[in-house]
């Protein structure tokens, strides 16, 4: 424990750069991941291509099933076909795919669940599509959205620390480097943090949860 | 609401038109071929058993539904060419399960079809809170959300955000629905009171034979996506066009269905005066036959008097008066209960009176059904 806290004030400046590599990657990844998996969920949700819904969701279930560090592998090959294997866009493209489904899975669910009967007089009332979206679908289907993000954000600072293994700067660094080396410490410096990272993340989004939606998305 | 909108006005140019409109949903043929004109003013009710195509008539109506062939016009436009966004904004339009915005507070909820059209804040706010009374919600459930309110409260904001930008087109499917019958009653007649003034163009769908005769100036009859019947409350009463409109109408409903200001165009009326005309022009032989109402001294309770060819004959003291919402039952148990009486009938909103005996009841329902359309020949 003493060498430990002896490293971390050693190399405070080193742990911080590493964290914020490693959020970076989580917080990028996630939003990026968001940026496709809403879109195709309301896509997916119009009476149009309702009926594709459902074979999209088999396709990003079959990436969720990938082991993480095999994504990372194969993500790392395909970027080093298209160039260079190694480093922050590979890692990067791997969680992407790992936070796809429970973005577009939640995404889903939530706008599936707006009653058909509010949609329907939103219509019938004189709503615009786009207004519909963004004054009926979007704010009934917030909590799922949110429930969503707070899974992928989890999931995603785990699976960050494995992107180590393609080179990518992040917590795991110190992680794989203890491990190799046999050093307990290093190991630990990288380890506690990610786990204190994943913790600190989820209770944000509980607090969060609880505060946009008190009493009337709970009752629901 | 017959008694204000007289026959023949109903020539206006419909409201709404329907013409040679098939509809499908994939393989099932809702409708065929069918034409209907709704007239402006008016309250035309749709009725029919479920899934005779009621709700989706109505969705023909503002182009949530589009027919595979033929045209809807409304306000003499054609839906296939019509900026349906902002028609629909000037149509009312109450859905069969309400469907309120669940995070939009009553308030929120009625204020939507005016926000959309612009309004400012402060005419918005009035308008709610006149909607409100009207509805009967008190003012402190204006931020309640619609899961806090009952199932006849939900609908009744459903009824009052589908009136919030004053639509002079309505369509209403099944909005009183869910009620109890006494809170039904009351909002029917809140309804008609409410019609009686502002003279909407209303399309009204219910599986409610009652609430057809009773809200209805036009009730069309569907079944299997063909118009059965359309036509006058009273033709369904007493023309019924075949046994399906017979069973769906149902035996026993005459009495109670027809209100007696459905009949009042067709009795004769009743002048009022503050007092007797002198001597000389009782007399008169050249004044015209009729009733009046008139005390025989000054500041003396009123009392009827028959115009005749001898002059006035004393009638009746203290006459009994029905209002004319009353209905032809509560009309023939007055005079049954008094052989030889003369009811009198005071419309309020107008002040009109007119007298009856149960002749006149008769004759004015066979010269009414006489003098309304033909029934229309099913289609
Ligand atoms: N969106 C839809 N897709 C496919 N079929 C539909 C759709 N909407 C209605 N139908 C069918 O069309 C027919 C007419 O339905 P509609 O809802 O117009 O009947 P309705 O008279 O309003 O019935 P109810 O009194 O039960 O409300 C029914 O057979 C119904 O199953
Ligand atoms: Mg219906």
């Amino acid at each position: 424990m003493n060498a430990l806290a002896g490293w971390i004030s050693e190399n405070s400046g080193l742990l911080l750069r590493l964290s914020l590599l490693h959020l970076g990657l989580v917080a990028m990844s996630v939003f990026l991941a968001a940026a496709v998996a809403v879109p195709l969920a309301v896509a997916l949700t119009r009476p149009r291509w309702q009926r594709y819904a459902r074979n999209v969701l088999d396709v990003v279930n079959v990436l969720q099933t990938v082991p993480g560090l095999a994504l990372i592998g194969f993500a790392s090959a395909l970027w080093a076909w298209l160039g260079e294997g190694i480093g922050w866009w590979p890692a990067l493209t791997a969680l992407v795919a790992y936070a796809l489904l429970p973005l577009f899975s939640n995404a889903l669910t939530g706008i599936g669940q707006v009653p058909s009967a509010v949609r329907r007089s939103a219509e019938a009332l004189g709503l615009a599509e786009r207004q519909i979206w963004w004054q009926v679908e979007l704010p009934l289907s917030w909590p799922a959205l949110l429930a969503g993000l707070r899974t992928a954000v989890v999931f995603n600072v785990g699976t960050a620390a494995l992107a180590a293994a393609i080179g990518a700067d992040c917590l795991g660094t110190l992680i794989f480097q203890g491990i190799a080396t046999g050093n307990t410490t290093l190991l630990l410096a990288g380890a506690l943090p990610t786990a204190l990272m994943a913790l600190l993340l989820e209770l944000l989004f509980a607090l969060l949860q609880k505060r946009l939606f008190p009493r009337r998305m709970a009752a629901r | 609401m017959s008694t204000k909108t007289p026959p023949e006005t109903s020539s206006d140019a419909p409201a709404i038109v329907l013409e040679n409109v098939t509809c499908r949903y994939g393989a099932l043929e809702v409708f065929k071929q069918i034409s209907l004109g709704i007239a402006p003013g008016q309250v035309t009710v749709l009725i029919g058993p479920s899934g005779s195509g009621k709700t989706t008539l109505l969705g023909l109506m503002n182009g949530m539904v589009r027919p595979q062939s033929g045209r809807v016009l409304v306000r003499g436009q054609d839906l296939a060419r019509a900026d349906l966004i902002a028609l629909r904004r000037r149509i009312g339009y109450v859905i069969q399960e309400v469907g309120l915005f669940p995070h939009y507070t009553v308030y929120q909820n009625i204020a939507l079809v005016p926000r959309l059209l612009k309004w400012e804040e402060a005419r918005i706010r009035n308008r709610v809170e006149a909607l409100l009374g009207l509805i009967r919600i008190p003012a402190d459930r204006l931020n309640a959300y619609p899961d806090q309110l009952s199932g006849g409260q939900q609908q009744r904001v459903g009824v009052a955000r589908a009136l919030a930008a004053d639509p002079d087109i309505l369509l209403m499917d099944e909005p009183f629905g869910a009620l109890d019958p006494i809170t039904r009653e009351q909002l029917q007649d809140d309804f008609l009171a409410l019609q009686r003034r502002l003279h909407k163009t209303v399309v009204f769908v219910t599986h409610d034979m009652d609430e057809a005769l009773k809200l209805g100036d036009r009730i069309v009859l569907l079944n299997q996506g063909r118009i059965v019947q359309a036509g006058h409350p009273f033709q369904f009463l007493l023309q019924p066009a075949n046994d399906f409109v017979r069973s769906f109408v149902g035996r026993h409903r005459l009495l109670t269905a027809i209100r007696l200001e459905q009949l009042q165009p067709w009795l004769p009326s009743v002048q009022v005066a503050e007092a007797l005309p002198r001597q000389e022009a009782r007399a008169r032989q050249k004044a015209p036959p009729g009733w009046l109402l008139a005390p025989e001294q000054p500041d003396s309770e009123p009392v009827l008097w028959q115009r005749g060819r001898a002059g006035l004959q004393r009638v009746q003291a203290r006459p009994t008066v029905l209002q004319a919402t009353d209905t032809l039952e509560s009309a023939l148990a007055v005079l049954l209960s008094r052989p030889g009486s003369v009811l009198l009938i005071r419309d309020e909103p107008t002040d009109q009176m007119a007298a009856a005996t149960v002749a006149d009841l008769q004759g004015a329902l066979s010269q009414a059904l006489r003098e309304l359309n033909p029934p229309e020949a099913p289609r």
